[in-house]
């Protein structure tokens, strides 16, 4: 290829993809991609799960060498190496958070920064200080000190982009940053963004989340099949088919639901669980979808940790009238208890295992076995009609889990956990990472278990979301509940005052009140679409 | 330009061939084939299939043992005290001999024992105590053949059991016992590891073992069962050694456990979990027995069959991990 224009000044692109290729084996994530990424500007990358998204940035960043093509960075010199995009100061907050999770959060932070040592020798006093100058605004200082495996997921991804801050970057490139982050957690990305980019700094943000690009992106590039399907500025012009492209496609087929408030699915009593937890009462009934909003550490996931089973806690669980041992995962399984765990990656996706033995594992149905023996006939049509239903992409049972994007892992996890029979299904943020198309199918197969009489706890981060499913909506803020109220008789502000603190208005009457008696609609179209 | 104004979707991206992991043990295969071949024409010595049958059946003791091992280490882990075990069930068959029990029942209660210390102790202080594996199969790799030398006295003392000597040194259709014995392990094992529900929960624990438990698979008993599946093993293995010998001896068995577990890596079954096969194993023994019967017999002293083994392994690893970087 020839040298490119942007070689010797800087211009006014921060960075400049020419014809790039990535291949993996047979797999083509790029197909040839060109764009050129402002400087000093939010540019939005959206597109499906396995559309190449994550793939770019990987290049972009050095971490994976592309098969063809070009990138060069905001110096005019092309990027080849973690080296050369160290050189270049840009920065990759990754989609799977990792940190070293045996060092503090400090630690995570300063790691590497030559700023944090005295030549060969370590600073420890200097490495606070850049960590938290880092994260200030964006972790409260407390964490600092702890353990960065004590953290969950959201966290881990604020510490991942307080340790790119650190690196004084001009692009910082970030996968999916909001995918689990709280509504505070939000905010703060988004003041952090903003500042970034007053400053001169250049974005790309790979999101599945409308506002994010409403809210922020200057220009949107839409992947599609690895190559670029549109790029261009975000304007009024626009917008409204950004919105029809990135709201989750609700399907029109979708069972409608009702709470049936004579039977009782889940009840949990005084359970107590650690690091704070304490819900005195929480009812979920047959056929009903509770959401449970909160901030992030407020014990949403503790709470549906504990109500699977997952984790010991003292207390009282009911399962369909019958008391279940709480921490026995077996136990609450036995009962008829689905999981969605949080963290895919930790928790949830064998990732060298196949897709369809991951839509198969841990599940204990009848018609899938004979004796010990699988019964592969029955196990294949069963995880090819999961891979249809959750759009699983590629398509393919037997390829290892681990090659997927990271969407399209969730997608398995979701898969799984609502493919067993179940009486209480509690899935904790299930559409996370997940696109607008596999969003809405997700969102129908919850609706499906609720038709079909179980009861739904789903924790949801995303306001809009929480609004869509839920029939009632759970707040915790600091472990106990502190708003339990029929969706239909809240707002968003409600909910983010109570899940900052502040007392609620006892406006109507609260918990564990019989659910609205007006007819659940299926069919509302999200708030937030014009 | 409008977000509309998009290109039709092209076909290819997106879809792919699926990398065989067979693939890699048919090239073995052929290596390995080759290997043979190549001996066959410049070692005569090869073409008695007397020869090679008397080999096969000489190796069937510690192929068995590998079987068992490879268990363990796709659910990540490893037993270090398979060749500890295979002279202690030996010990175990003198006391019962002694004892005046007849030979199904000495067998029986030889491999039940076995299998108890591999569930209870390995697989129980390793699952529910979570004591690290190496630790606790480390303190049988010492506690075993003290044990055995107690029971011996210190020293070899002939057994005679008419099923152990068939078992070890007689032929049916004109093929060593051994071999049908390892062959009837190999198809139990590969059934229950390929066909079954355990089989695949043992994958699925050695690839994620938190992501297993939540989605309901009974972590521990995986692994107890895979330690008690290659405790047994190992006993099968040490009831074929003491045939052979037709003696127990004090020292019997120390060391195979390296051998099989180099089988085993060589056979593509990766420390890491979640896997690895059966067949990779035998290949993995096999291509080891067939490299050294070629420089034993093209005339290196025995001596440096080790160093040979060690190299090859690190080569095979080396070049698989290269790939898969790559
Ligand atoms: N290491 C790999 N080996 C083989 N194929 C891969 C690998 N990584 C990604 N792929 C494939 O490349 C394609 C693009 O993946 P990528 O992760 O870039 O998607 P994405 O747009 O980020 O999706 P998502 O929204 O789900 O995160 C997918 O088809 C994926 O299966
Ligand atoms: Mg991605």
């Amino acid at each position: 290829m020839s040298p490119s224009p942007v070689a010797d000044s800087p211009g006014s692109s921060a960075l400049v993809v020419r014809g790039l290729v990535k291949r993996y084996d047979a797999t083509v994530a790029l197909g040839g991609v060109d764009v050129e990424i402002r400087r000093g500007a939010v540019t939005a990358v959206v597109g499906a799960n396995g559309s190449g998204k994550t793939t770019l940035l990987k290049v972009i960043s050095g971490l994976v060498p592309a098969t063809a093509g070009s990138v060069h960075g905001p110096d005019g010199r092309a990027v080849h190496h973690l080296a050369d995009a160290q050189r270049s100061r840009i920065a990759l907050v990754p989609q799977e958070p990792t940190v070293a999770g045996h060092l503090t959060v400090w630690q995570n932070v300063a790691l590497g920064r030559p700023r944090a040592a005295r030549g060969p020798f370590l600073d420890d006093r200097r490495a606070r200080r850049l960590a938290a100058e880092a994260s200030a605004g964006l972790l409260p200082p407390h964490l600092l000190e702890q353990p960065a495996a004590a953290l969950n997921k959201s966290s881990r991804q604020l510490v991942q982009l307080a340790a790119a801050v650190a690196r004084e970057p001009a692009v910082m490139l970030l996968d999916e940053p909001t995918a689990v982050l709280d509504e505070d957690g939000v905010r703060a990305l988004h003041a952090l963004v903003r500042r970034f980019v007053a400053d001169g700094g250049t974005v790309v943000l790979v999101s599945h989340r409308l506002r994010d690009v409403l809210d922020l992106a200057d220009s949107v590039v839409v992947l599609r099949n690895g190559l670029v399907g549109h790029a261009g500025p975000v304007e009024p012009g626009t917008e409204r088919q950004i919105v029809a492209l990135l709201s989750a496609e609700e399907r029109p087929g979708r069972r409608p639901h009702r709470p049936d408030p004579t039977h009782v699915a889940l009840e949990a009593r005084g359970l107590l669980g650690w690091r704070g937890l304490q819900v005195d009462s929480l009812v979920v009934h047959r056929g009903e979808i509770v959401g449970i909003a909160g901030q992030s550490g407020s014990g949403r996931s503790r709470l549906a940790a504990v109500l699977a089973g997952a984790h010991p806690a003292s207390g009282q669980i009911r399962v369909d009238g019958h008391e279940v041992a709480t921490g026995s995962i077996a136990a609450a399984q036995a009962a008829g208890v689905a999981y969605i765990p949080e963290d895919r990656q930790a928790t949830a996706i064998l990732a060298n295992q196949s897709v369809a033995a991951n839509l198969l594992v841990g599940r204990a149905e009848p018609r899938l076995r004979r004796g010990p023996f699988r019964r592969r006939r029955v196990e294949r049509a069963d995880a090819e009609e999961l891979i249809g239903r959750f759009e699983v992409r590629p398509p393919e049972p037997d390829r290892p889990a681990g090659l997927l994007s990271g969407g399209n892992q969730q997608k398995l996890v979701v898969g799984r956990a609502l493919s067993r029979s179940r009486v209480v299904v509690v899935a904790d943020e299930p559409t996370q990472g997940v696109d607008a198309s596999a969003r809405g199918a997700i969102h129908a197969a919850l609706f499906d278990a609720a038709a079909d009489g179980a009861g739904i706890v789903a924790v949801c981060s995303e306001f809009e979301e929480l609004f869509e499913i839920s029939d009632r909506i759970v707040v915790l803020c600091d472990g106990r509940v502190v708003l339990d109220r029929p969706r239909d008789l809240l707002t968003p502000g409600e909910v983010l005052a109570a899940s900052l603190g502040s007392p609620v208005p006892a406006g109507v009457e609260l918990a564990g009140a019989a659910p609205p008696d007006v007819p659940l609609s299926d069919d509302r179209t999200p708030k937030g679409q014009p | 330009m409008t977000v509309t104004a998009v290109p039709p979707a092209p076909t290819v991206p997106g879809r792919t061939r699926r990398a065989l992991p067979g693939g890699q043990q048919a090239v073995f295969l052929i290596v390995i084939a080759l290997m043979l071949l190549g001996a066959l024409v410049f070692l005569p010595q090869l073409r008695s299939s007397n020869y090679l049958m008397v080999q096969m059946a000489t190796y069937s003791a510690v192929l068995i043992m590998a079987l068992g091992q490879t268990f363990v280490v796709v659910q990540v882990g490893f037993d270090l005290s398979t060749g500890a075990m295979q002279g202690f069930v030996g010990g175990l068959v003198f006391l019962m001999v002694g004892w005046g029990l007849a030979d199904g029942p000495v067998i029986l209660l030889a491999l039940l024992a076995a299998g108890a210390i591999g569930y209870g102790v390995h697989g129980l202080l390793i699952a529910k105590a979570k004591m690290n594996f190496f630790i606790v199969t480390l303190a049988s790799f010492t506690i075993l053949p003290s044990l055995l030398r107690v029971i011996l006295d210190g020293s070899s003392k002939p057994v005679f059991s008419p099923a152990l000597d068939w078992l070890a040194n007689g032929s049916t259709i004109g093929i060593r016992n051994p071999i049908i014995l390892a062959a009837v392990v190999f198809a139990v094992l590969w059934v229950v590891l390929n066909r079954t529900v355990f089989g695949r929960n043992v994958y699925a624990v050695g690839s994620n073992r938190e992501a297993a438990r939540l989605a309901g698979v009974r972590v521990d008993r995986v692994t107890m069962a895979s330690y008690a599946i290659c405790a047994v093993c190992a006993g099968i293995a040490g009831l074929l050694l003491l045939g052979s010998l037709g003696a127990a001896d004090p020292s019997a068995g120390l060391g195979n456990e390296f051998f099989a577990l180099t089988a085993v890596l060589l056979g593509g079954t990766r420390f890491s979990g979640g896997q690895g096969s059966l067949a990779g194993t035998v290949l993995g023994l096999l291509f080891l027995v067939v490299l050294s019967n070629i420089l034993l017999l093209g005339g290196m002293p025995q001596f440096w069959i080790g160093a040979v083994q060690g190299v090859v392994l690190l080569a095979a690893v080396g070049i698989d991990r290269a790939r898969r970087d790559g």
